[in-house]
């Protein structure tokens, strides 16, 4: 059973949309787990994440960390998914990260069923079949 | 010469803050430390809430910080009911806040401190230069966020610690897989000190009082009596305030405070001054293998204490844990009534008070909190003022710099005291 880690605030309009999805998505061979922390991510495999991006348009996987945006750590505050993910990845502790990442104010029905179709690709390995929609520099 | 220096918004600290220093004809006559994060109100939002609700709303202080906040919200609030909580509440409470110290030890040393040292904007650069650092950096963060979450059900904001006891236990197969999950990370930990203690830190220091919980009933973390290292004051926690003056300054957003008159501090480095004799063997051997000896009059071995207090409070949570085997109990049930709680807990940055007064239907009629970072701000301003002199004749973006370092060293929680930087050095 592959798991999807779900990422989000509960008291934040807009970025709740990956936990309600948390509840609500049913795809046989995958496992969704709700998660209130980057430390919650287990270390030494590769990661799904479903989690509202800002700045996309589509519903889509994003492969390459590199694509988001990077900051430094001037606070403790600053720690945050992304970073943890970048780090992680970096010095190998995280084996690849494949994020499905929810355009933010997108509708649920549509992020649902955009989603389904995205997991049943992965789930036969063919991730790169014709509909999903990949972020690159120039999809972005 | 005159000069004005300003650190405007001093960064890898906890919060906003500034620093003003303004350097008269080689003379420092200013130094100021600006809390600028904007009021917090916590005191005011818990009036008129149910006093079975504060370790919730209390916990919202800091997103770092907050089991320490729940913890010490719950055993003032106990105190205040007259419930007495039971021998495993109590375990699990201390597992709960060993969670919090150790993780926010790390992440402070770590992602805030060591940078500063190797020159880096932040720890990433870890990964190119040194990725085994960062490696550890972040399985010990994960390790000890797990203790968090087993043991209040999430890693931030705890939710079921409550009034009594515990809402959900966790079961005797988390808490061995705890066992495991600490054992796997010890040679980790152990490493951590010598990291820490190679650091080439700043020479300076200044003899200032320090505080620490006296641990005279056993407890590392829980106490009715707070002990003073210089004048050898001990006094009970219901006359903090008789000791613990807090006062407003009307240049910051954020309370300070004086004990007995004078600027102090509390920390890591106060509690192995003060209790440097009752450390584990383990600990002290480390200590004796490095650089830097207790007591000690740098506030630049903060850093050092903390990774000392990460050696010393992972084998108290190992222990605990080993002999841990959980019974099934439910909250003792409390019952509104009027009452008065004081709660003094050692938290990651020193002594953490809340005091909650309730009216009958146990309500919170009044309320204070007072954080260890408020307690040291005055302690930073006046090393500040001493170790200002030493660098003076650097470039000001050196000069900058060791601030920034000499402020960091107490791993400031500036979201916590207002209730933090930027640096203005003003010379004429």
């Amino acid at each position: 059973m592959r798991k999807i880690y779900c990422f989000g605030n509960p008291y934040v309009s807009g970025d709740t949309l990956a936990l309600e999805l948390a509840d609500s998505l049913k795809v046989d061979g995958f496992e969704f787990v709700k998660c209130t922390n980057p430390a919650h991510l287990p270390l030494g495999e590769e990661l799904f994440i479903l989690d509202v991006v800002k700045g996309i348009k589509k519903v889509g996987l994003l492969l390459d960390l590199k694509k988001l945006e990077q900051h430094n750590t001037v606070s403790a505050h600053d720690l945050d998914l992304g970073h943890w993910l970048q780090m992680g990845e970096n010095v190998g502790l995280i084996k690849g990260v494949k994020i499905i990442g929810l355009p933010l104010g997108i509708a649920k029905t549509e992020a649902k069923r955009e989603v389904e179709l995205i997991l049943k690709g992965l789930l036969i390995n063919k991730p790169k079949m014709g509909h999903i929609h990949y972020y690159t520099e120039k999809t972005l | 010469m005159n000069r004005e220096i300003e650190l405007d918004h001093i960064t890898k600290i906890e919060g906003h803050a500034n620093l003003y220093v303004k350097v008269t004809h080689g003379k420092i006559k200013k130094v100021e430390l600006r809390v600028v994060e904007g009021a917090r109100y916590f005191e005011g939002l818990l009036l008129n809430r149910d006093a079975t609700d504060a370790h919730y709303i209390a916990s919202r202080i800091c997103g770092v910080c907050s089991q320490a906040h729940v913890v010490g919200a719950l055993h003032a609030i106990e105190k205040a009911l007259g419930c007495k909580s039971t021998p495993q509440t109590e375990v699990l409470r201390e597992l709960l806040l060993l969670g919090d110290i150790l993780e926010s030890h790390v992440l402070h040393l770590y992602f805030l401190a060591l940078p500063d040292y190797y020159a880096y904007s932040s720890a990433l650069e870890f990964a190119n230069s040194d990725p085994k650092i960062l490696r550890a950096a972040l399985v010990l963060k994960q390790t000890f966020n797990r203790i968090e979450r087993v043991l209040g059900g999430r890693e931030v904001h705890a939710v079921t610690p409550v009034v009594g006891g515990f809402s959900k236990l966790p079961t005797q197969e988390e808490i061995n897989g705890l066992v495991k999950d600490l054992k796997k990370v010890e040679k980790m930990v152990l490493q951590v000190p010598g990291l820490i203690g190679s650091l080439d830190l700043p020479k300076f220091s200044r003899p200032c009082e320090h505080i620490a919980i006296s641990r005279s009933n056993g407890s590392m973390f829980f106490g009715d009596e707070i002990k003073a290292m210089r004048n050898g004051k001990v006094f009970s926690i219901e006359e903090y305030k008789r000791n613990i003056n807090e006062y407003v300054d009307f240049t910051t957003t954020s309370k300070e405070a004086l004990f007995l008159g004078q600027s102090f501090m509390t920390s890591a480095l106060s509690r192995l001054n003060i209790h440097y004799a009752k450390l584990s063997p383990v600990a002290k051997k480390l200590v004796a293998g490095s650089k830097v000896k207790f007591p000690n009059d740098s506030p630049f071995a903060n850093n050092f204490a903390q990774a000392i207090e990460l050696v010393e409070f992972y084998y108290r949570a190992l222990k605990l844990l080993e002999g841990l085997k959980i019974k099934q109990e439910k909250p003792i049930p409390v019952k509104p009534r009027a009452g008065h709680g004081v709660s003094a807990t050692e938290v990651p940055r020193g002594i953490l008070f809340h005091e909650y007064e309730l009216n009958k239907s146990g309500s919170i009629k009044k309320c204070n909190i007072i954080t260890p970072t408020s307690q040291n701000l005055h302690n930073i301003e006046e090393d500040v003022h001493a170790f200002l002199p030493t660098i003076l004749d650097k470039h000001e973006a050196a000069i900058k710099l060791e601030l920034e370092k000499l402020i960091r060293a107490y791993d400031p929680c500036i979201s916590c005291s207002t209730h933090f930087l930027s640096l203005k050095l003003d010379r004429e």
